[in-house]
């Protein structure tokens, strides 16, 4: 993947750090068009991957997206479900609750799965139906991977219910062609159930790593531990811990880690995104894909 | 919120879940199923069960009381949800059983556990800004969509309304921040999207220091992509205001400045402290350190290794009162 991948909680007023910077930016972004010129700042600078949550806003923005031919070389990484739709339904209902209350629109086949799912008292089947559902905006689009939210895999994780992570694994790679990945807050937690429990060679993890170890679970030194087995391709999050680390020190201290593959960042303005990704790319890796990103 | 708990609990090495209860089969029989835990449908029989020492009580709030009060009676720790129950007279009773039971016992307040607001609390304890003059506390989201609440969340009578929902959580960060309540000044519950319960709360309250404080609370507003404490207090030397994830502190506030925070947000604060600069790091996370921290805390009495809850019955039983005089006030 590339080492460079731009994100989208600029657009959606999501800032962890601070609640007036995210009120901002949601009415900087309240316009598809805004989005979309923004993405398009992004590909002319060199980004090639575009990692987001399937919000319902970003219909609009793909549409565009399919009828411009200068992103036939983008790559998408949709992360499913859109956290906020099933998030209150997780808490609510739970993993398997909220699963059955979200129900694609293709009856048919979702009843086999629904069927199977309750006989089995299993939802990975209603999982799939789920992807699908998810994935349809997308059909046409280069998808170079897909990543299950945090929410539902720690969930996972901590109900002892990882083989919902194999099946959604083996589904994307299988259906779709796609690489999984998994968006977690517990890194040590998740890469060793999915190495130990579930077999998976090289599991692809996207969890937050900064200098300052925020929301590095179980702890800063743990994770740095991990990282250096370089067991995982792992992109980095939250890099700047959403503001309280300079950029100068966030990738300072990436650079001397070992074991990141990419790093996921957010930015609005081209001076921004500029900076942010020359930085990247400038950082020692010698990953290929540097060689694929250059224009 | 039971299935939250469950995966912290289940994820932590301090807990062995050994059953679950649940009313519905389809959900504790896949519990079952995949963790090492038995489905016992009836909590009855898993209160009975001597293998058990604890028990985390998420059930609807109207079931709050017989079920603790059962866990009680068997001699079993008691972490119960929020709000403690739905009346003024048996939470107060609740809390009395806690306090002689000689068991650990505490409330879902998890606010009292997130690194920011215990360090906002420490601030106002330690005095250095003054002493609080007045203050805003506020709870703002977007639980009700266009169609105002649905299901329980419709209905009072099974813990359903903002004042049940929200309204808990916003006076019980009033009252870990500012000490217990004296009075209530006023109150005014509004309908605005749904159909039997209300939406909006607004009231204002004299603390036993004479600390005077307004209450917000809101569950239907769509500019909050999720729920959001804010707490905006007037010292004698500044104007802190305070969330889940910062502090921030104006010294020598001119006169006549709104609590509100548009109005500071225009200047620089004079000091910030963030939840990046507190080391809050949990061996599982879901959700927020906090709901990890309230576990470990609730194990802590359990083992004794402190005394006390931070969040305790006796204080779930205050809010539930205030609770009780607001729906009074407004002849519900």
């Amino acid at each position: 993947m590339d080492r460079a991948i731009y994100g989208d909680n600029q657009f959606f007023g999501v800032n962890h750090y601070s609640e007036a910077r995210a009120a901002e930016r949601q009415r900087r972004f309240s316009d598809d068009a805004d989005i979309f010129r923004t993405l398009c700042v992004a590909h002319e600078i060199g980004i090639r991957t575009f990692m987001f949550t399937t919000h319902a806003r970003f219909e609009n923005v793909f549409s565009m997206m399919r009828r411009d031919p200068r992103f036939d070389d983008f790559k998408l990484v949709p992360c499913i479900p859109y956290a906020h739709k099933y998030a209150d339904a997780m808490t609510q209902a739970g993993v398997l609750g909220a699963m059955w209350r979200y129900m694609p629109r293709n009856i048919a086949s979702l009843g086999v799965r629904a069927a199977r799912s309750l006989l089995t008292l299993d939802p990975a089947p209603v999982l799939r139906s789920l992807i699908d559902s998810e994935l349809r905006l997308y059909r046409g689009l280069h998808v170079e991977a897909v990543f299950l939210q945090n929410i539902p895999v720690d969930f996972a994780l901590g109900l002892g219910m990882h083989h919902l992570l194999g099946a959604f694994s083996e589904y994307v790679e299988g259906r779709y062609q796609a690489r999984a990945g998994f968006i977690t807050m517990n890194h040590v937690l998740l890469e060793d159930t999915l190495r130990q429990k579930l077999g998976i060679q090289r599991p692809l993890i996207c969890s937050s790593i900064n200098r300052i170890g925020f929301r590095m679970n179980p702890g800063k030194s743990a994770v740095e531990e991990s990282l250096a087995k370089g067991a995982s391709d792992v992109i980095a999050m939250s890099v700047m811990a959403s503001g309280a680390v300079s950029p100068a020190e966030a990738f300072e201290y990436i650079d001397g880690l070992e074991g990141v593959s990419s790093i996921l960042f957010g930015a609005s303005s081209r001076k921004n995104i500029e900076d942010t990704f020359n930085r990247i790319m400038r950082s020692g890796s010698k990953n290929e894909s540097l060689a694929r990103c250059s224009q | 919120m039971g299935l939250s708990h469950l995966a912290i609990a289940n994820a932590l090495d301090e807990f062995k879940v050994v059953a679950v209860s649940d009313l519905n089969r389809l959900v504790g029989r896949s519990i079952a199923r995949f963790t090492a835990s038995r489905y016992i449908r009836d909590y009855r029989d898993l209160l009975r069960d001597p293998e058990v020492d604890a028990v985390l009580v998420s059930v609807p709030t109207h079931l709050h009381f017989p079920v603790a009060r059962a866990a009680l009676d068997q001699g079993k720790h008691v972490f119960l949800e929020k709000p403690l129950t739905l009346s003024a007279d048996s939470s107060r009773r609740l809390a009395e059983q806690a306090r002689e039971a000689r068991l650990a016992t505490q409330v879902g307040y998890v606010n009292r556990l997130n690194p920011v607001f215990e360090h906002l609390r420490t601030m106002i304890l330690e005095g250095t800004y003054g002493a609080p003059v007045e203050y805003e506390c506020a709870m703002r989201g977007n639980v009700v969509g266009d169609e105002g609440a649905q299901g329980w969340r419709n209905d009072h009578r099974f813990g359903g309304g903002c004042l049940y929902e929200y309204g808990s959580h916003c006076i019980d960060l009033a009252l870990f921040l500012f000490g217990h309540f004296a009075s209530l000044d006023s109150a005014a519950l509004t309908r605005i999207v749904s159909a039997d319960v209300e939406d909006r709360v607004s009231a204002l309250v004299t603390h036993k220091n004479d600390l005077r404080g307004r209450l917000e609370v809101d569950w239907a507003d769509k500019s909050f992509r999720k729920a959001t404490n804010a707490v905006s207090i007037l010292t004698e030397k500044a104007l802190i205001v305070g969330n889940k994830q910062e502090i921030v502190v104006f010294d020598h506030p001119s006169r006549g400045l709104d609590l509100a925070t548009e109005e500071a947000g225009s200047r620089a604060p004079d000091r910030k402290v963030n939840v990046t600069d507190l080391d809050a790091t949990v061996p599982y996370y879901l959700r927020g350190e906090e709901f990890t921290r309230q576990l470990l805390h609730f194990h802590e009495l359990i083992t004794a290794q402190a005394t006390g809850s931070v969040a305790q019955f006796s204080d779930g039983a205050e809010i539930d009162r205030l609770i009780s005089e607001i729906l009074a006030a407004r002849g519900q």
